[in-house]
């Protein structure tokens, strides 16, 4: 089956009517919707979804506001999606249109109507015959939430696996086998009857008390089990939601620690304005000093030039002279003598160790006053440097106290105690669920044992026992019936996941630069990739990202393609689109390209819905041959601009853009740009 | 498991193939005569049931518990 077009009507973020086609033929099978975050590609893939089964992707929020905000303030309480497609032509080739309405509170209608020769004709059981044509166990394959993949469970959880062996088609041998347990079990019960013996009739009875509830108790796990994956995946997307929310505690620490460092580096500044202007009266006497001390040096220096300062003759030498009686020219110095006399007269002049020790410490004072002149600029300099960096990182605190008030401002904190709240609850109804679950899976396990042992226990006693032959024949019919089927069903199993083992690989051969393999374990159908040495490759990495990819579109590929005529027992083929919101961007750049390319060469029909980060040129050109028909979702805002960014995707080197401001009212918009 | 000339892949694919083709050599002409009837029988009853349980059909459990004994007492096998 193949999508031709889609009529939104006051759904969510579209007000109005909006119609679009879809690209449906063999070559071009491609229809790409370009929108960025918030634009409303989500909203478009659960419009689709809704139109069908009447359900919504996990993901999906506020399921309870459904009709166009702008369009309730106007009085309207009503949203439609319409949806028409065609059935392959070895199918018949009919054409049908499928439209629900509904309020906020629950759905008004839904009707299928076969279109003939323009004319709509409706269906009867229009529901039933949806429910073929999109079977519920494929259609979360069908219309998949690329931007879950993270969370797509490949490690064989038991929904997962109920998921899958419904994909395959084993739904109906299930079905088969839970009744024909009936028909036996009611074959023992006349059996039991009919041989009036009471411990059989009890055994009986037992059988029949686990088998009514057991059903049930099965029931509840798997709804359970869905349950804990729906609020895992929940909650998973409001974390991711509250993650990418500004973070309030931490904006208010940060405007905390400016608000103490601001006065910090003022007080800082301060003290060096301090420091610098007492360095600076400080060295103003040294420096005047100096010039001083430079004279008195002068003077000094002159005095000692001149021979006086110090004397040239110590007062030792004169009195050795005068003791030795010998002048150092080798002439007597008697006493009594004029040379006596005249040495005599030169102790007025000669120095003594005192007067060199003074001359010495007036020197040493004129350097450390020297000393200082030079040092006291050189200090002042540096307090200034550090107040010029005071000022500057006091600056910096300024504007960055500025930047964290205007986004503390901007938060929207009552969005964020919603996600808050939203989260605590999903998290705390996982748990109970999870404490549910463990417990009924206790009593399930408890009950089919016992099961067993009552069944043994009666067929032991049914042997001893004179049992009409008709009603053993039936009973033992029956018992090899259900053995049978049960032992060709396994193989049925294994075969069937061989074969999607084997496309899986051929689809990551296509897909992946690496030699990795995909195994699927027979028992919890956990799918696991293996790197070229046997290790496990973990979902979390590119290649187990690629891994989703592939598995989703194999699974799409097997739902539809001839394979399944080797596993006899499987429902009809099912061939419809593979829907997929904003694909790529959790993939590696290098896996986009070969992704994308094999995503439209193994489906009928492929519908994107993507943003301008996802589409490089590697997915541009993977898709070139085959885009039918190319939308921009457009988002108008009402608001002013305000600074905020317009957004733009440049195709075909023609610029388009992505959002507008100023407009009427806020909406999401489709331009067809398949022909720009 | 796979090497860069692919040689370990080509023996995994063997393998896998290997399997495949048992499975399919399992084709009911080679199944025993016993299980030949039950295979048919099988056949037959699955039909049923997906007549039964196919949407829009309104066939309640007991209906078809019902239906699938008369189907196995018509049976002699």
């Amino acid at each position: 089956m193949r999508l031709l077009s889609l009529e939104i009507t006051d759904f969510r973020g579209f007000h109005g009517s909006h119609k679009v086609e879809f690209a449906a033929d063999d070559v071009k099978r491609v229809t790409v919707f370009h929108g960025e975050n918030g634009a409303g590609k989500t909203n478009l893939l659960n419009a689709i979804h809704w139109c069908v089964t009447g359900l919504f992707t996990p993901r999906f929020q506020d399921k309870q506001i459904l009709v166009n905000k702008e369009a309730f303030k106007d009085g309207r309480r009503e949203c439609a999606v319409e949806l028409v497609f065609k059935q392959e032509p070895e199918s018949g080739g009919e054409i049908y249109r499928v439209r629900r309405v509904a309020s906020n509170e629950r759905t008004l209608s839904f009707d299928v109507f076969k279109i003939k020769r323009g004319n709509s004709e409706l269906v009867p059981r229009g529901e039933s015959l949806v429910r073929m044509l999109f079977p519920p166990g494929l259609i979360s394959w069908f219309f998949f939430d690329a931007e879950a993949i993270g969370s797509l469970e490949l490690s064989g959880s038991s929904e997962f696996k109920r998921d899958l062996r419904k994909t395959l088609g084993f739904e109906l041998v299930d079905t088969l086998l839970v009744d024909l347990e009936k028909v036996q079990s009611k074959r023992q019960r006349e059996i039991a009857t009919q041989t009036k013996d009471t411990a059989l009739q009890d055994l009986q009875t037992q059988i029949e008390g686990i088998e009514r509830v057991l059903p049930g108790q099965k029931g509840t796990l798997l709804n359970l089990d869905k349950q804990f994956g729906d609020l895992t995946k929940g909650l998973t997307a409001v974390r991711a939601q509250l993650e990418k929310q500004p973070q309030t505690e931490q904006l208010e620490r940060a405007r905390k620690k400016l608000e103490v460092q601001i006065p910090k580096l003022e007080a800082d500044k301060k003290l060096l304005g301090a420091r610098a202007a007492k360095l600076i009266g400080s060295s103003a006497a040294p420096i005047v000093l100096l010039e001083l001390t430079r004279l008195l040096e002068g003077k000094l220096d002159e005095q000692e030039v001149k021979g006086k300062l110090p004397s040239p003759y110590s007062d030792q030498l004169v009195k050795d002279i005068l003791e030795q009686k010998v002048c150092i020219c080798g002439r007597p110095v008697n006493e009594g003598s004029a040379e006596a006399h005249k040495v005599h007269e030169l102790m007025k002049f000669a120095s003594t160790g005192a007067l060199n020790q003074r001359i010495n410490g007036v020197r040493l004072l004129i350097r450390d006053i020297e000393r200082q002149a030079q040092e006291f600029p050189i200090q002042v300099q540096e307090v200034r440097t550090r107040i010029v960096e005071i000022d500057s990182e006091l600056g910096q605190a300024e504007e960055d106290l500025k930047e964290v008030k205007r986004e503390i401002d901007a938060i929207d904190v009552a969005a964020i105690r919603v996600l808050e709240r939203e989260s605590d609850r999903l998290d705390s109804e996982r748990m109970k669920v999870q404490s549910l679950r463990g417990a009924l899976e206790a009593q399930v396990a408890s009950n089919e044992k016992r099961h067993v042992d009552l069944k043994l226990q009666y067929i032991n006693l049914q042997k001893r026992l004179a049992v009409n032959q008709r009603l053993k024949q039936e009973w033992d019919k029956t018992t090899r019936l259900i053995e049978y089927i049960k032992k060709s069903s396994e193989a049925q199993e294994h075969q069937a996941l061989l074969i999607l083992s084997q496309e899986l690989n051929t689809v990551l051969q296509k897909y992946l630069t690496k030699h990795y393999q995909a195994k699927i374990d027979v028992k919890t159908y956990a799918v696991q990739l293996l790197d070229t040495d046997g290790r496990k490759v973990g979902h979390s990495t590119g290649e187990g990202q690629v891994l989703k990819f592939a598995f989703i579109a194999t699974v799409v590929a097997m739902a539809a393609k001839k394979t399944q005529q080797k596993i006899q027992w499987l429902s009809e083929p099912t061939i419809a689109p593979l829907v997929l919101d904003a694909p790529f961007s959790a993939l590696d750049p290098e896996y986009q390209g070969s992704v994308a390319k094999n995503l439209a060469t193994q489906t009928t029909q492929l519908v994107l819905m993507i943003s301008s980060a996802a589409w490089g040129d590697k997915v541009s050109d993977a898709l070139k041959q085959s885009v039918g028909k190319r939308y921009l979702i457009v988002s108008n805002e009402s608001g002013p601009r305000d600074g905020k960014p317009i957004k733009t995707l440049v195709l075909n080197g023609t610029k388009h853009t992505l959002n507008r401001y100023d407009a009427q009212i806020t909406e999401s918009v489709f331009e067809d740009i398949t022909n720009a | 498991m796979t090497n860069v000339n692919g040689k370990k892949a080509s023996t995994t694919k063997s393998f896998l193939e290997e399997i495949f083709d048992e499975i399919e050599s399992e084709t009911f002409g080679e199944l025993d005569p016993k299980d030949q009837i039950l295979e048919n029988l099988a056949r037959e009853i699955l039909l049923l049931e997906r007549d039964m349980t196919v949407p829009g059909t309104q066939t309640s459990d007991a209906s078809r518990v019902e239906r699938l004994t008369k189907f196995i007492e018509s049976k002699d096998f």
